[in-house]
């Protein structure tokens, strides 16, 4: 048995350089890029940490926007249910005013129809008075005397102006008088002597009769009209009725 | 037959005898050397299927270096890591035809254990200080020293010859296999061969780490010292 | 008998007797590993660690065993 001394310092001195070549070699570069590696993959997941966060933020975001869209939108949903329950209640409350509005016009209307329809009435009551009367009056106001209307007559005439007066019966412009029944001569004198004492000139005169009058006289002639008769009294009394019913 | 314990000079340079265990540890540190230049220079940070073989088995160092001495591994790494490659070549290297395993020789193995006993030195001192390291010795009591020195040598000593048995072993015995039987029958004996060796650089390599890993620990906590074995 | 007999069978005693106790210490070894991983498979790691540190230690024995009967072969002092 015999250790060789040479060898075992050769081996180890092999072993030695070995040791450092390795090392510098092998083992270094292994753990740097291990290293490298697990700096790269930390900074992989951090980042995706990272943008787990961020899209775990967004979410929140959205779920917040969400909600806040939801209440809004329930917020325009009560706004507008409102509004349209206050336009509902307007409408029913214009409609209550229009009907008010139209049911006293109805009765205005009516009130305006039944008045108009009393009026109606009132001067048919009228005109049935007034010609009740003249019925009553024909027979006994055809037995009044002309006298009885000539001062009436003359009265009147005095009351238009002068001009007027002038002009009336004239020879060139005769005036018409007509009478309820036909005057005979000692009349018509007495008549035109009337008149023309009232005229203050000499009165040319055209006769006629007219049933209507009931009694009395007509004098028309240019642009006057004298009414001395009990139609034409009728006639005013009836319209004064007339109006103060209307 | 030769014997195992007794090597041959192949030639002489000057006065130094170079033996056969010398020469192929020079051919297996030139083929792991340019191995790793070829790969160191092919690094990238998505690797190959080269380089993952490689980090798994640096990823697998780490993790029991750091399980056996209970803190970084990265002082210890590159020391382990070469001893249990360097092994774990060598004894494979038998497989070859006409290549003697230099872990079959006690000098290769008593050189690799001068390295971990030269560790264990320098870590020892490096963390606790020399006056701390020398007191490790005299744990639990100074009635220990002479044991505790003796059992410094002692288990260096069954480092060496641990290896150089188990790998001289197998080589004998295929070397004797193969005189009596020759074709075919020693395969099985190779395959053995192959699942000892990498046991015995595992053992190698984890026996180191908790040689120094002890001297490392020992003055940081005397409770939980791990008392190595002779 | 010469010192060549003498040493072919103290080596095979030596390795006969060297095998006998670590191969009976390994095998008690692996069962109470064994039974240790069955109750924790969490800690199979740890322990087959250590046991195959521990079958190391064992059969250390063994290759001393065999170193010897090397030397007693090969190495022997007392053949001229």
């Amino acid at each position: 048995m015999r250790i060789d001394w040479w060898t075992i310092g050769l081996q180890t001195i092999n072993l030695v350089v070995l040791l450092w070549l390795l090392g510098r070699f092998f083992f270094r570069p292994m753990t740097k890029v291990v290293a490298e590696r697990r700096t790269a993959a930390n900074e992989m997941l951090d980042a995706a940490r990272a943008a787990q966060e961020k899209a775990e933020a967004a979410t929140k975001e959205a779920e917040a926007e969400r909600q806040r869209v939801a209440a809004s939108r329930q917020e325009a949903l009560e706004a507008a249910r409102k509004e349209a329950e206050a336009q509902r209640a307007k409408l029913i409350e214009a409609a209550h005013e229009e009907a008010r509005r139209e049911r006293a016009e109805a009765e205005a209307a009516l009130d305006h129809a039944r008045g108009q329809a009393e009026a109606q009435l009132a001067r048919q009551a009228n005109a049935l008075a007034a010609d009740m009367a003249a019925r009553l009056l024909e027979g006994p106001a055809a037995k009044l005397p002309l006298a009885s209307f000539l001062p009436e007559l003359e009265h009147a005439l005095a009351a238009l102006p002068k001009a007027t007066r002038a002009k009336l019966a004239t020879e060139a412009a005769p005036a018409t008088l007509v009478s309820a029944r036909a005057l005979d001569e000692a009349e018509q004198q007495d008549v035109r002597e009337a008149l023309g004492r009232a005229l203050g000139h000499e009165a040319t005169l055209t006769y006629d009769t007219d049933l209507t009058l009931i009694a009395g006289l007509q004098l028309s002639g240019g642009m006057a009209v004298l009414d001395v008769n009990l139609r034409a009294d009728l006639d005013r009394v009836t319209a004064r009725l007339d109006a103060r019913d209307e | 037959m030769n014997s195992p314990l007794v090597i041959e000079p192949l030639f002489y340079v000057g006065p130094v005898p170079i033996t056969q265990p010398v020469v192929a540890t020079w051919v297996i540190m030139a083929v792991m050397v340019l191995f790793s230049l070829l790969l160191s220079r092919h690094l990238k940070p998505r690797p190959g299927r080269t380089q993952a073989v490689m980090e798994l088995i640096t990823g697998a160092l780490d993790h029991q270096i750091e399980e056996v001495v209970q803190s970084d591994p990265a002082p210890y790494r590159v020391l382990i890591g070469t001893i249990f490659l360097f092994v774990l070549i060598a004894n494979w290297s038998g497989m070859l035809p006409g290549v003697e395993p230099p872990t079959a020789h006690l000098e290769t193995d008593a050189a690799l254990a001068l390295l971990v006993f030269a560790a264990t030195l320098y870590h020892g001192v490096r963390s606790n200080g020399f006056v701390g390291y020398l007191k490790t010795f005299a744990e639990p009591t100074w009635i220990m020293i002479p044991l505790n020195l003796v059992e410094q040598i002692t288990r260096t000593f069954s480092l060496i010859i641990r290896l150089f048995g188990n790998v001289m072993s197998g080589v004998f015995v295929i070397g004797i296999m193969l005189s009596l039987a020759g074709l075919l029958v020693p395969i099985p004996l190779m395959a053995l061969d192959l699942l000892t060796g990498a046991v015995q650089a595992y053992i190698f390599a984890i026996l180191g780490c908790v040689f120094i890993g002890a001297a490392v620990s020992e003055g940081r906590d005397a409770a939980s010292q791990e008392r190595s074995p002779s | 008998m010469t010192v060549e007999e003498i040493s072919i069978l103290s080596a095979a005693i030596a390795v006969s007797f060297g095998a006998l106790g670590p191969g009976l210490g390994e095998g008690r070894a692996v069962a109470a590993a064994l039974d240790a991983i069955a109750r924790q498979p969490e800690s199979a790691g740890t322990i087959s660690r250590t046991l195959f540190v521990g079958l190391a230690m064992i059969e250390t024995m063994a290759i001393y065993c065999l170193v010897v009967a090397l030397l007693v072969l090969f190495a022997n002092p007392f053949v001229k």
